[in-house]
């Protein structure tokens, strides 16, 4: 993985776009940075399904002994061990797709997710807040109920936090925009019940006494639009945004959902490397890379 | 010989691939498909497309299949089957099998059978049973597959022959995520009916997890959403359910990603969840939920030592008793709101969510619930529905509750009669209001049934909040 922070990765990425369009480039800024911010989430959530997976075969094997047999998705490096290391990993696609589109809900939610599984509670609080006032993906699938979740874990926390009645407003925030949370609506009478408002509480206790389902956001992805979609490698393994990949069979660079093209002899292998051309090389260096939103424009 | 339909439904690469590769080798086991034929007169009949028909006729290890049994190939309706058509075709072939008087057989084209399943399915069939449920599980088909083969394939369309014990353990290695959450306690959850608890170095108790393997459609029926069912009066006594992983047992191969959006993060599957998905309509038509919740099945790798299986059992058991008791007390829930008894609903949801009621009271023989109506309640003492719903009002709640239970089949006559509730508190109940005693007796104004139990909706509350937990205890005293 390059070395770049979220920030300097959107900082690059504009720079090679004004490359690729200097006259327009201005009004190709903002829905460039809405497709390039749901490619890197559409990579943490690749991630974060994996680390979620981890964490179950982990689990499992945590109620095992030696005598039982090891996991062999984990042997064969399907899955892997899982710790906050492995979750700050996942957590960087979020903060790019953050960096890129501050109001992105679903990033925020799954970013916000991850932090409150390190145990990073007041980041977490602060995100799913933030979530909760973002705007979901225009195409989102409605049992994603983004922003309904992201409040409805943020009242969650602040029930741990004893802010009983800043938990009880976005309970019913939650509620408003949807009416049952499935097996977890039962916090909502929980917390009814330790403020004393028992007989609201008898009413959501009957909510919950019929089987509902409450989908995980973190994995409900959107319907995404076709110049959106993250572009797949031929055996339809995610490249990953954050390095410089080269399409198979061309001479064409993959980056951060931007294409690029570079002059020949002067090879190209390393985000860095294409950082330090385009920002700090001479004019020359510059004007040999080429840079598209699409890889037609560069197959000449 | 008995007729017998081996029906499976099977389309598209993936899962041609399982079935040729592991489920027809694994039926060439001697304890499987030749085992089988020696008691019954076997059919295999798919339902797939026209092109893979063409494949597989093109394969030796069909070949070798066909020389055991007559292969019928039947037609999707398209080349390219929505996914939910395997479901229809379920219907459909256990109605072909009724049809010709055959018993239906689930071949399913992506699974991992024991050596002796199908062999010692047709031994329950030969004592009459006309139904086998066995246990299975999920495990990752991208590291199973390539074990098996590896572990158990002498040759490509060889048999494989995997006895129950080493399937047990493949299954624990590869187990799929999406079982290892119907693990107790897991980190994560999804719906599921069933819930394994673990035995260190030996295997798995499996709860409620079991799969039809066969059913007579003679003597069982099947919904249209694919519930088996029945009308007899004792279901359990004519089916097979097993209850040890030597006797039948299978494995389920799935992509690793498989069903991925339907995973509750951090909400392990507990006894409340099963309860609740079993109350699901097409669930809860099943007269088999019952008493499959009381079995334990043990599977197992090696022997068993049974000071580590005995308490791992017990436990499972009192799960289970919680998830009959939380499906008695939703039943009596909807009961109760549907003949206008709001407020003892509201009461019972409560309860369901924050005491821990005596399950084996629930859940032993049959009660008689004394429901006082919503009027009855209105009645009450200023403050005492208050003290109930409080929250620290749990044990009023809990007492008031008992006060309305007794073992007794009571049934209400004119004239007074006195029962003991579960609290050890007089009950005096008579049928209807013209003659209510004096004494503080409730009247009977309706007799419902929910499952074994008798439930009488009366006029009054039985001594509800009237006494401290601290007088109680010197009254049980």
């Amino acid at each position: 993985m390059t070395d770049l922070t979220a920030e300097q990765a959107v900082k690059l990425s504009t720079t090679a776009l004004r490359l690729s369009a200097p006259l327009l480039w201005r009004f190709k800024l903002a829905p460039w940075r809405e497709k390039a911010a749901s490619v890197f989430y559409q990579a943490g959530v690749e991630r974060h399904r994996r680390l979620f997976l981890s964490e179950i075969v982990a689990d499992l094997e945590a109620s095992g002994s030696k005598g039982d047999p090891s996991h062999a998705a984990r042997q064969a490096g399907l899955l892997h061990a899982v710790d906050d290391e492995a979750r700050e990993r996942v957590a960087r696609y979020y903060e790019a797709a953050i960096a890129y589109l501050p109001h992105f809900a679903e990033p925020l939610y799954n970013l916000a997710s991850l932090r409150r599984d390190c145990g990073r509670k007041d980041e977490a609080l602060a995100l799913f807040l933030r979530a909760g006032q973002a705007r979901p993906h225009s195409r989102a699938k409605p049992h994603a109920l983004v922003i309904a979740n992201a409040f409805w874990e943020a009242a969650t926390i602040m029930v741990t936090l004893d802010r009983l009645e800043e938990a009880e407003k976005l309970f019913r925030r939650a509620l408003n925009l949807n009416k049952n949370f499935g097996p977890d609506h039962v916090r909502f009478p929980r917390l009814l019940q330790r403020m004393g408002k028992n007989v609201e509480a008898l009413d959501h206790f009957e909510l919950a006494m019929t089987y509902s389902h409450r989908y995980a956001p973190e994995f409900i992805e959107p319907e995404y639009l076709p110049d959106e979609l993250a572009v797949r490698q031929p055996d339809g393994v995610l490249f990953d945004p954050f390095e410089l990949n080269r399409i198979e069979g061309t001479e064409i660079l993959y980056w951060a959902h931007l294409y690029f093209r570079v002059h020949r002899g002067l090879p190209v292998t390393s985000v860095l490397q294409l950082q330090k051309m385009l920002m700090g090389g001479p004019e020359t260096e510059r004007r040999s890379i080429r840079c598209s939103q699409t890889k037609g424009a560069l197959v000449t | 010989l008995k007729p017998v339909h081996l029906s499976t439904c099977v389309w598209g690469r993936w899962h041609l691939d399982m079935l040729t590769r592991v489920v027809w080798p694994c039926l060439l086991a001697e304890g499987n498909l030749p085992a089988l034929i020696r008691q019954c007169s076997a059919t295999h009949r798919i339902c797939t497309t026209r092109r893979d028909q063409s494949m597989l006729r093109e394969l030796e290890i069909f070949k070798r299949i066909s020389q055991l049994v007559p292969i019928e190939f039947i037609d999707t309706p398209t080349e390219n089957p929505e996914p939910q058509f395997h479901m229809d075709r379920f219907v459909v072939a256990m109605q072909e099998a009724r049809d010709a008087g055959a018993i239906f057989f689930n071949v399913w084209p992506d699974v991992v059978f024991a050596d002796c399943t199908l062999g010692n399915a047709a031994l329950a069939i030969g004592t009459g049973m006309a139904g086998g449920l066995l246990p299975s599980f999920r495990v990752v088909s991208e590291t199973c597959i390539a074990d098996v083969l590896e572990t158990f394939g002498k040759a490509p369309e060889a048999p494989i022959s995997i006895p129950a014990g080493e399937l047990v353990r493949l299954g624990v290695r590869h187990m799929h995520p999406l079982s290892a959450t119907g693990v107790a306690n897991a980190v994560h959850g999804r719906p599921d009916t069933g819930l394994m608890f673990r035995v260190r170095n030996e295997g798995l108790v499996s709860r409620t997890s079991s799969n039809w393997l066969f059913v007579d459609p003679q003597r069982l029926e099947i919904t249209a959403d694919g519930a088996i069912t029945t009308s007899a009066s004792d279901p359990a006594s004519f089916v097979h359910i097993v209850t040890d992983s030597d006797d039948l047992v299978f494995l389920s191969l799935a992509p690793l990603y498989k069903e991925l959006d339907t995973f509750r993060p951090h909400h392990s599957n507990d006894a409340l969840d099963i309860a609740r998905l079993t109350m699901l309509p097409h669930v809860r038509v099943s007269p088999f939920i019952e008493p499959l919740d009381r079995v334990c099945v043990r599977l197992h790798y090696g022997s068993m030592t049974e000071t580590r299986w005995n308490p791992i059992v017990e436990s499972s058991d009192a799960v289970f008793r919680r998830v009959r008791m939380d499906r008695t007390l939703i039943h009596l829930w909807e009961l109760l709101k549907e003949h206008g008894c709001r407020q003892a609903a509201r009461l019972i949801s409560l309860a369901v969510f924050t005491l821990k009621l005596p399950a084996r009271l629930l859940t032993g023989r049959p009660l008689t619930i004394f429901v006082p109506n919503d009027d009855a309640i209105a009645a009450l003492s200023p403050g005492a529905f208050d003290r109930l719903i409080h929250r620290e009002g749990r044990r009023d709640l809990l007492n008031a509750m008992l006060d309305h239970v007794t073992i007794a089949d009571a049934v209400a006559h004119n004239e007074r009669t006195e029962y003991r509730s579960a609290n050890g508190a007089p009950i005096g109940i008579q049928s209807g209001t013209a003659q209510r005693g004096a004494e503080g007796s409730a009247s009977v104004l309706k007799e419902l049934r929910s499952g074994a139990h008798r439930i009488c909706i009366i006029d009054r509350v039985l001594n509800a909040g009237a006494e401290t937990p601290h007088a109680r205890r010197l009254h049980r005293s």
